[in-house]
């Protein structure tokens, strides 16, 4: 216990943490990687090492090009501790961590987190329904158990959405809808930023190709969808979405919801990172200078877990924040850091191009970051209300912080992973306040949960 | 903007502090029916009332100090009528219990030096007694208890709330009681001028005939400028809180209470950290192994949160409240049980600001009446 | 209900609930607990019906007593031959009886 150190920990094995411990341990700095799936590969290149286990259907060349980078990490020679479930991190970089059901700690010279994303959540009633799962979900279903749900209903907005209904079509499974939540004035918001996207036509043909193949096989994809409801006594039975002001059905026991995703944040802030609002992506990002480098000493963030990329912009992003760690260990010089930033930087301006659009096309309807109706939950694991969360608000409760004491929204296990955005939407709301003004829940450890007999066993004499 | 001296203050009294303490006198005086600002700071503040175990404790109070035993004893005495009042008002039902309570004793020196405490305690004030338990007796109360615990002491009056009920429902009462609530505001500096107070806050100026400070720890830099003895430090405890779990534990004790959401609040070491509001892993390891070894079966729950707060300590650990002689009208509370003292906090405290009367047992906590022994 | 897309993988045999199922091998315990038709994972008592949200460990609705350890998230664990998995709902109901 005592002993575990090394000179770069990456927490998190997805691209943007392989990359990091791929760069990082070339230039010869001893990395460990510690991260809680069982396989390397973070949610977007999950499950590819096993892709060869039975006959599988395709899932598209995005995915396929994660391998060279899981052989070359694979290759490295960074410590990859797979399993392992961080759930505190000391601002003097102790991390601390469980295995196999006993306490770790790893001290580290220098820092980087690369925890990724997750779904941003989708208050709608009736969502906490069983067999209302998210996008994500039935992606990783399809990628890692090969399971797929005929006649599942796809609700939301955003790319992920329709790449998930595409791997589902390729995988033969019907689909008995796409929903699709996208306001119609998002288009024209976006269309400023389109030409920026046409200098890179790959990006393009790859999204038109997906839903040309989804409207050829005749997948009802209806549009402008204003409202959504989960129906059901025990479990999902139908989806009600209106357009047009009016409400209609489809019966289903799977609905899949998406609103794109947002940073992993609960880490960052356990530290005491500073984060600020971002208005175009509309959530917390963690504040960070052109290598990554966060507010606290020694940490840096890398990928999606900063502020939402793309798989390429993580690697990059992960290379970067490598080269600085290496530097500041002495690695390497100066000079070759930054002759080595270089074209990563200039890949780096090329990926953030799309983001702008995206951003702006797919940003999520107010009536979906801000539930109308006061009987949807916003805290699923304490079952706590919109209507709950607003009358709590207009006591005058200064932020999500003070609500959460009044209301226990953010009390349970998932540690407002799936209610602080909408926590904040609704006091922002209430109060008139701005989301940057309302501030964000202090989450601390442990992080992840850890049961009081290993926390009991721990000791670092 | 300066108020002239004949000008009528817009309030009767400013309560600087949001807290279990402000909270509970602000909703007194509001239900008394003075014109009641409660000013407050933002969501990211030193909040000692969201640094407490929920507990409504009589047993081990006031050693040396019989008016504060005695002032104890009356507040777990009053809570029943006053949870059932809130409740009644705001609709919001704290879940007050008197369950009795425990402090569990870990190896023979434990047990001799808590029962050398409440020996004291009782000798001083007969009728807040608590009882020594040796382990049978404890078997029956708790069957699991594990092989390390030789005893506790018990005391009947002791019990529990759900005290961020409790706090929100005095916020709720006191707005219904057409009380002003401020929040997001820093008090920065207090004047008398004529017969009002000026307050400024952030970009607010405030007046009232009457101010109270209520600011928990930060009454520390306020105090001086009301001709008040600052008279407190921070202490920080901190907490595991564990998953909801079906198996109870009817009585609460001083390092483990359920709440009544099902989830267990473990712990609760206070120490001097200064300003530090960060967690410290040695010390939460130590109350898991005290916890492990207190419940074995409690092994295998998993943690969701801890917390530290800094909560209030004044310089002898008995409340302090205090009337300015410079600046008449000024006023100034301090109390480590904020839970606890809640009731009387919104009774007889709030009438002793009001002016309406001069209970002895208020008086006895005023710095001048303190006594050295 | 979910079906299998990929044929020839080896399987293992797992209980839920007390009642024996089939599943492949390389499977997360939430996954063969949908694969296996057992969707409702919480007690309606304890909060609501809920089953698995996200899958990938941030919703926290895929607890289950596996092999004795109580409140793992199932969608973090792999299955293993004569895994012994207790929903929550399951558990509710025996403390009750």
């Amino acid at each position: 216990m005592s002993g575990d150190s090394c000179q770069l920990a990456v927490i998190g094995a997805g691209p943007a943490g392989l990359a990091a411990a791929i760069e990082a341990s070339a230039v010869g700095l001893s990395v460990v990687v510690l991260d809680e799936q069982p396989l390397p590969g973070g949610q977007i290149y999950r499950s590819l090492e096993q892709q060869k286990n039975g006959k599988r259907p395709s899932l598209g060349l995005d995915y396929e090009q994660g391998r060279p980078l899981l052989r070359a990490f694979r290759d490295s020679s960074a410590d990859y501790r797979p399993l392992s479930q961080v759930w505190e991190v000391t601002p003097q970089r102790h991390i601390h961590y469980n295995c196999d059901g006993i306490s770790r700690c790893l001290r580290a010279e220098f820092l980087i987190i690369a925890g990724g994303a997750q779904e941003r959540p989708v208050p709608i009633p009736g969502w906490t329904l069983p067999g209302v799962m998210t996008a994500g979900a039935a992606q990783i279903l399809l990628k890692s158990a090969a399971l797929g749900a005929p006649q599942a209903v796809f609700a939301g907005s955003g790319p992920l959405l329709y790449l998930v209904a595409w791997q589902y079509l390729q995988a033969g499974l019907p689909i008995a809808a796409i929903l699709e939540t996208t306001p119609r004035a998002n288009y024209l918001r976006a269309a400023p930023y389109l030409p920026a996207v046409l200098t890179l036509p790959s990006y393009l043909t790859k999204g038109f190709s997906m839903m040309a193949a989804l409207r050829r096989a005749g997948v009802p994809w209806i549009k402008g969808v204003t409202g959504l409801r989960a129906e059901g006594d025990v479990q999902l039975e139908a989806i009600a979405y209106r357009v047009n002001g009016d409400w209609r059905r489809f019966e289903s026991d799977h609905l899949f919801l998406h609103q794109g995703i947002v940073p992993n944040t609960n880490l960052t802030v356990s530290i005491g990172c500073h984060h600020v609002w971002n208005e175009r992506q509309t959530c917390w990002h963690v504040q960070r200078d052109d290598w990554g480098v966060t507010s606290v000493e020694g940490v840096a963030v890398a990928g999606d877990g900063g502020g939402i990329g793309g798989a390429i912009a993580a690697q990059l992003q992960g290379r970067l924040a490598a080269l600085y760690a290496a530097h500041r260990q002495g690695s390497l010089g100066g000079a070759e850091r930054d002759q080595r930033a270089r074209p990563l930087r200039r890949l780096l301006t090329k990926e953030y191009r799309t983001r702008a659009f995206l951003d702006t096309l797919y940003r999520p309807a107010d009536w979906l970051r801000r539930p109308m109706e006061d009987e949807t939950v916003v805290c699923r694991c304490e079952g706590v209300t919109a209507g709950e969360v607003r009358a709590a608000a207009a006591l005058g409760c200064p932020g999500p912080n003070q609500l959460k004491a009044f209301t226990r929204a953010g009390m349970g296990p998932c540690q407002s992973r799936q209610c602080g955005l909408t926590v904040g939407e609704l006091i922002a709301e209430t109060s008139g306040m701005e989301m940057a003004e309302t501030g964000y829940l202090r989450t601390r450890p442990p992080i992840k949960p850890i049961s009081l007999g290993s926390l009991a066993t721990f000791d670092d004499s | 903007m300066s108020a002239s001296i004949s000008t009528q203050p817009a309030y009767d009294v400013a309560v600087i502090g949001g807290g279990l303490l402000g909270a509970a006198v602000a909703y007194g005086l509001a239900g008394l029916g003075l014109k009641t600002l409660m000013v407050d700071e933002g969501d990211i503040a030193h909040r000692a009332a969201r640094g407490n175990t929920s507990l409504v404790w009589v047993q081990g109070k006031g050693h040396g100090c019989p008016a504060y035993t005695a002032w104890t004893v009356r507040a777990a005495e009053a809570w029943p009528v006053f949870a059932a009042e809130l409740n009644e008002l705001t609709g919001v039902d704290a879940n007050y219990r008197r369950t009795g309570g425990l402090k569990f004793c870990l190896g023979d020196t434990e047990v001799e030096s808590r029962h050398r405490l409440i020996d004291g305690i009782e000798t001083e004030s007969p009728a807040a007694r608590s009882e020594m338990l040796d382990r049978q007796a404890l078997l029956d109360i708790y069957s699991e208890i594990g092989p390390q615990v030789t005893g506790a002491s018990y005391n009947p009056m002791d019990g529990q709330v759900n005290s961020l009920l409790l706090w929100r429902a005095m916020h709720q009462g006191f707005q219904q009681h057409n009380g002003q609530y401020l929040p997001r505001h820093s008090v920065g500096s207090i004047r008398q001028i004529g017969n009002a107070f000026e307050l400024v806050a952030g970009n607010e100026t405030v007046w009232a005939e009457k101010v109270l400070l209520a600011a928990g720890i930060a009454n520390a830099r306020l105090a001086a400028q009301v001709g008040l003895n600052g008279g407190v430090r921070p202490v920080r405890g901190q907490v595991l809180v564990s998953e909801k779990l079906q198996t109870r534990f009817p009585v609460p004790a001083t390092d483990l209470v359920q709440t009544d959401a099902g989830g267990l609040l473990i712990g609760n070491v206070e120490e001097d950290a200064g300003l530090d509001e960060s967690t410290n892993i040695r010390v939460l390891a130590g109350m898991a192994r005290r916890a492990v070894a207190t419940f074995p079966s409690l092994e295998s729950v998993q943690l969701v949160r801890s917390w530290a707060a800094l909560r209030v300590m004044t310089e002898d650990g008995n409340p302090l409240y205090q009337r300015s002689e410079s600046h008449p009208g000024a006023f100034a509370a301090s109390t480590h049980s904020g839970v606890t003292l809640a009731p009387l906090h919104a009774t007889v405290l709030a009438r002793w600001i009001a002016g309406l009367e001069m209970d002895p047992a208020v008086e006895a906590f005023r710095p001048e009446q303190r006594h050295v022994h | 209900m979910f079906i299998d897309l990929a044929a020839d993988r080896p399987t293992v045999t797992i209980h839920i609930d007390g009642l024996p199922h089939i599943v492949s091998a390389d499977l997360s315990v939430a996954a063969a607990l949908l694969s296996a038709g057992v969707f409702n994972l919480r007690d309606r008592s304890f909060g609501g019906a809920q089953g698995p949200f996200c899958m990938m460990g941030v919703c926290f609705e895929c607890l289950c007593t596996i092999d004795g350890q109580p409140n793992r998230q199932a969608c973090l664990e792999t299955v293993s031959q004569e895994m012994v998995i207790v929903t929550r709902s399951a558990a509710a109901a025996e403390d009750q009886s």
